[in-house]
Formats: C-alpha cells, structure tokens, sequence
C-alpha cells in the first residue's frame, strides 16, 4: 500500500510544503527597493513545490494504476527489526545529545558508545566477552576524542560534572 | 606558470604539511575502504580539526582525504563485491569476478595504478584549464553570476540519474532551507519562526554531516541482522600486477574515461558516483568484445576508476574559479576554505596565488602517496573491511557530533545534523537524490543575491540579463537543457505507460 502510492504521498507532500511555504511568505518583512523583494524566491520556491507535486502525485496516480497490487507485508513495517534498531538508534542519539550539556561530553559519550554498540550488534554477537570490549573501547574513545580535540585542536566540548 | 607552480611547491614543503596530506591520504583511504563510509564523510569529519589550523595546512589534509577516499572505494568493490564509495560502483562489475577467479592482486594492481593515472590527468586538467578559467571570470558582474548559477542548477537537474523531478524537488528542498536566516541584501530575517537560532540561517558543515554521515548511520542500524558478504582474503600482489603489453592496450581506453570523469567533474553537482559508471558503459559499448564486460576484464576497472579520480580534479575547477562545488565533496572543500575567510572565486587566483597553487601541489603529493599507501599498505587495507560496523558506526556518530559542535560552540548545530539526517533517511527511502540539495543550498543565495543586486544596479531593469553576452550564453543553455530533460522524462513516462499496460 505504501509502496505503492508511494509517489502519490510524496507529491501531496510536497504541494502541502509548497502551499505551507506561499502562506508563510506574507509574514516575511522587506525593504521594496524594486519588484524583487526577500518574499520573491520563497513564493518562486513554493510555486516549484506545487509544480512538482503536481507532476508527481500525477505520475504516480497513473504509476499505481498500471501496478499490480502486491501481497502486503506480513509483519507491518513499524514492527520489522530493521525499523526497530533504526528507531532505537534516532531515540539514543537524542538523548545523547540533550545530555551532552549538563552532563558533560565525556561520560554521555561513553554511555552512549556502549548503548549504540549494544543496539547495533547482532543478537548472537551480545556475549559478555563483548560486552566488556564494548566498554573499554568506549572509555578510550570518548577520553581520546576529548582530550584530541581541546588540547591539540582547541575546539570547546561541554565539561560537564566532571573536572577535565 | 611554471614560476608560480614552484612557489605552490614551496608552499608545502614543510614537515607537518607533508605529514598532513599523508595521514589525510591513509584515513582517506580507511573511509573509502569501508562500504558506508564515504569520502564525503572523512572530509566532513575532519573539518573541524582545520579550524585552528593555517589555511594551507588544513587544505593538505582534506584534499588528501578527498584523493585517498576516492581511490579507496575500490578495495572493497573489488575483494567484497560492495563498491567503498558511490564512486567505485562499476569497479564491482568487473573487479570482483577478476578477483574471484583468484586474480585478486592483479584487478587490485590495476585499480591502483589507473587510480592514480586518472588523478594525475584531472589535476593537469585543473591546472591548465582553472587559470584562464579565473581570469575569464574576474569580467562576471552580477548577471553573469546569476546565470552561471541559473545554468548550474538545470544542468544538474538534467543530468541527475533517476526522476527529474524528484531530482529537482530535492533542489528546491536545499533552496528551502537555504533560505531559512537572513535575506541577501536587506538582511531582514525570513522563515526562522521566531528561533533566534536560526537568525544566521544553516552552517553548511551540519547540513552535509547530516545528508551524508547521519543517514548513513541510520541506515546501518537497518541492516544489524543482514547477511555479511564474504571477503577475498588469500591474494598476492607483484609488481603493478598487469603486464606492459596489457597496459599499451588500454591507453585509449584509460584517455577517454579520464576525459569522461573531468568533463563530470567540471560540471556542478554530478561527482565520480556518475563519472564511473559513464566510463563503463561508454568502455563497453566502444569495445570490440563487450560481451566480455562483466566476466573479470581489466578493461572495466581501467575505465571506472581512471574516471573516478579523474573527477577530482575536474570537481576543483568551478570550485576554485567560481566558487560552486563540483560535487558533494569539494562542497565541503569550500566550506573548509570559507571558514578561513577565503571566498573561491577568480579573485583567489590574484589575491592567494600561493594558496591556489598549494592546493594544486597537494593534489599530486597525495597522489603520489596515494599510489605508494595503496600498493604497501593493500593488506592492511583489506583487514579493516573486517572491523565490525557495530564498533564503528557509534565512533563515527560521536565524531559527527564533534565536528557539529565545534563549529559554534552550540548544540543548536548538533540538532540541525540530526534534523538533515532523519530528512535524509526519509528522502532517501522515496528514492529522492540527496547531491541537489546541497546545490540548491549553495546556488541558490547565489542566484538570489546576484539577481537582486543586479537590479539594483540596472535600476529593475531585466533587460542586462540577456545582452551581456555571457550571461545570455549560459542562459540560453540552461533553457535549452530543461527542454531536452522534459522530452526525456515525457518519453520515459510514455515509454513506463506502454510497457505496464
């Protein structure tokens, strides 16, 4: 179902965004020193949304209409493990990054090391001798980054709690 | 020339420099070992460690990663069957089946040297071509720069592989999203939904570590279960690997591919992930036995990857000469450079002579590393194919995370990497193309700047546009592109029509 209409949802979206786009052009302020003001490239941005969606919710209707229905997925995708490791990845990678400041680079960095070790190691490659390599290289790296980056690089990471 | 081409020598020549450009070319080629990690991708990470440094000494190191990941892609295309980088794809259809046959040293061996053939053509290239190139372009005013951006952007609407107008739409998507900030000339802030944050508008390092490194990694959560292929371990490599009388037959076939991946890498938006495979079909459809493509004949790796690396210097030209990148990669070059102050563009030529011609001498020492890395190192090389992704990915995203950060001393850029990558994924899936997004955002406050600053200056009058003559050239060009694309697309639509129904 998705695949198939899959051009037909990406042209609705996208004259979704072109008309979203027309609409929030009228808030944009601008100095008229000629007929080209800072409202003219988002509303010719927009028009381009909507032609092109047009074109493709088109194509893709037509698209569909010649495909042949296939057999649905016997697993619905959102419970698919591919799509689960993907979203715990996005979930990680989130917090991570929300922790970073008040925590400190150094300790989220290690504990999202592991974590993002974790969720992307095969199940039959989870065994505590992983485990523990997973929490060594963690430490190292994220100790070695830091230390990379603000003493040879001078680039600032957040310190966090911990007194670096 | 030859005055200036010394100076550019002597500009590199110092210890740490040279050392650079080497750990540039070794981690280069690492990256592009590994299929999911890309040229783009060691660029892109190792950004941030230029920012303190001279601008020359930062170039060594990414135009010795951008060399080196180039190059690199064919280690696992040709002992894995998986292309490194989006560049070495035809390298597969031929390496591998040579290496199956247990001729893995010898399909190794000539990948290498073309590698390195085709590097040193692009840069000669860019080397003669990019000087009168600068000096032919110090005449654009505004209209002339609108028009080369107005003639960038249909070329690579037109030549992108798959849907146009998908292609197109993932230009416009860049054009959103470079619009987002300060509006060219008024300043006035536009589309930032009250975010102070977004007053500056997108850097554009966390707009490409996000297109191209993010996705990557959530791509590779996708495939945590799935079956690994098996890797060609027992090889031995002697010499070059091939004989001269194999290589004397393939002189013509080595000049056409290298001018195939230069012309590619000249024009703005397409790299080496398209030079390749042009090279190959057109290798196989000139050939006397084409049916012997795809069976393990050197001819294959011949054509890809002199392309590949010969985009590399073609990639340089309008980067350096008018500051559009070639591709996703020098993309990234400029923003290396912009970050110093610099603003490729002919001006550089005259202003930053040394520079200019520094960054021409890199490119044929990290070639010349390229080459002597490759063919000591190819063991090694082949060992870190066996580093498991589950270790890797998770480094390479703190990594990401580092080079966001730094940028600004701000987490706002780390949100913005997540945002392009989850926009990435998701494009990606409906099969939208993600190189002209990154045109879109580049070209497009190009375009718009020049274009009103234009009428400004003709008092609103279009009519410049079209008399000089220039702009009128690359403007009728343009026009001209976007009707042959349309036939193309009208024709493959009917074409689809008929065969399905």
């Amino acid at each position: 179902m998705l695949k198939k209409y899959q051009d037909v949802f990406c042209g609705v979206f996208l004259i979704l965004l072109g008309v979203g786009l027309y609409a929030m052009s009228f808030r944009i302020k601008s100095v008229a020193l000629n007929l080209i003001k800072a409202d003219f490239f988002p509303r010719l941005d927009a028009a381009l949304f909507v032609i092109l969606g047009l074109i493709l919710t088109g194509t893709g209707l037509s698209k569909a209409r010649h495909s042949q229905a296939e057999a649905a997925d016997s697993v619905p995708f959102w419970k698919q493990d591919a799509t689960v490791s993907m979203l715990e990845t996005l979930g990680l990678i989130a917090v991570y990054i929300a922790l970073m400041k008040p925590v400190g680079f150094v300790i989220t960095t290690v504990l999202y090391l592991i974590a993002q070790m974790y969720v992307l190691t095969p199940r039959e490659k989870r065994t505590g001798k992983n485990a523990v390599l997973f929490a060594v290289i963690s430490l190292v790296t994220s100790l070695a980054i830091y230390l990379c980056f603000t003493r040879v690089f001078y680039l600032m990471l957040p310190a966090g709690i911990l007194p670096l | 020339m030859l005055q200036l081409i010394l100076t550019g020598f002597s500009e590199v020549v110092s210890p740490l420099t040279v050392l650079l450009i080497a750990g540039g070319v070794l981690l280069g080629i690492v990256f592009g070992s590994m299929p999911g990690l890309s040229a783009t991708m060691a660029i892109a990470l190792c950004l941030p460690m230029t920012y303190g440094m001279v601008p020359i000494n930062g170039m060594a190191l990414l135009v010795g990663l951008y060399i080196g990941g180039i190059s690199g892609g064919l280690v696992a295309a040709i002992l894995l069957r998986i292309p490194g980088t989006p560049s070495s794809v035809a390298t597969c259809f031929d390496g591998y089946p040579l290496a199956a046959k247990g001729q893995a040293g010898k399909a190794l061996g000539v990948g290498i040297f073309f590698s390195f053939l085709g590097t040193i053509f692009g840069v000669l290239v860019l080397m003669l071509v990019s000087p009168l190139l600068a000096r032919f372009a110090l005449k654009f005013s505004f209209y002339e720069y609108f028009a080369v951006g107005v003639f960038s952007m249909t070329m690579m609407a037109g030549l992108i592989s798959g849907s146009i107008v998908k292609g197109l739409a993932s230009g416009a998507i860049g054009l959103l999203f470079a619009m987002i900030g300060a509006a060219p000339i008024d300043g006035l802030p536009r589309l930032t939904f009250g975010f102070h944050a977004l007053d500056g508008g997108f850097d554009i390092l966390p707009v490409l570590i996000g297109l191209f490194a993010i996705s990557e990694i959530l791509k590779s959560a996708r495939e945590r279960n799935a079956k690994k292929p098996t890797l060609l371990q027992d090889f031995k490599i002697k010499g070059f690997g091939f004989t001269f009388a194999e290589f004397r037959s393939q002189i013509f076939n080595f000049f056409r591919s290298a001018v195939i991946g230069t012309g590619i890498g000249i024009l703005p938006g397409i790299g080496g992930g398209t030079s390749n495979i042009l090279a190959y079909s057109a290798a196989k459809n000139g050939s006397k036995y084409p049916e012997k493509f795809g069976t393990g004949i050197i001819d294959g790796i011949v054509a890809s990857e002199s392309a590949n690396n010969a985009t590399i210097g073609g990639a340089l030209v309008p980067l350096l000469t008018l500051g559009i990148p070639g591709d996703a990669a020098t993309a990234l070059l400029l923003g290396g450079l912009t970050i110093h102050g610099l603003n490729p563009g002919p001006l550089l030529f005259d202003k930053e002579a040394e520079l200019v011609y520094g960054i021409f001498a890199i490119c044929l020492i990290a070639n010349l590393m390229m080459l002597l890395f490759e063919y000591g190192g190819i063991k090694v090389f082949a060992r870190i194919l066996l580093v498991p992704k589950y270790i890797l990915m998770p480094i390479i995203m703190v990594l990401c995370v580092v080079g966001a950060y730094g940028l600004n001393s701000r987490l706002f850029d780390v949100w913005a990497i997540l945002l392009f990558g989850v926009l990435a994924y998701v494009l990606e899936k409906f099969s939208f193309p993600l190189t002209p997004i990154i045109l879109g955002f580049i070209l497009g406050p190009m375009i718009e700047t020049n274009l009103r600053r234009g009428l400004i200056a003709s008092k609103g009058s279009y009519l410049p546009f079209l008399t000089h003559p220039i702009s009128a050239v690359f403007l009728a060009i343009s026009l001209i592109v976007i009707i042959l694309a349309a036939r193309k697309e009208i024709r493959a639509a009917k074409k689809d029509g008929k065969e399905s129904s």
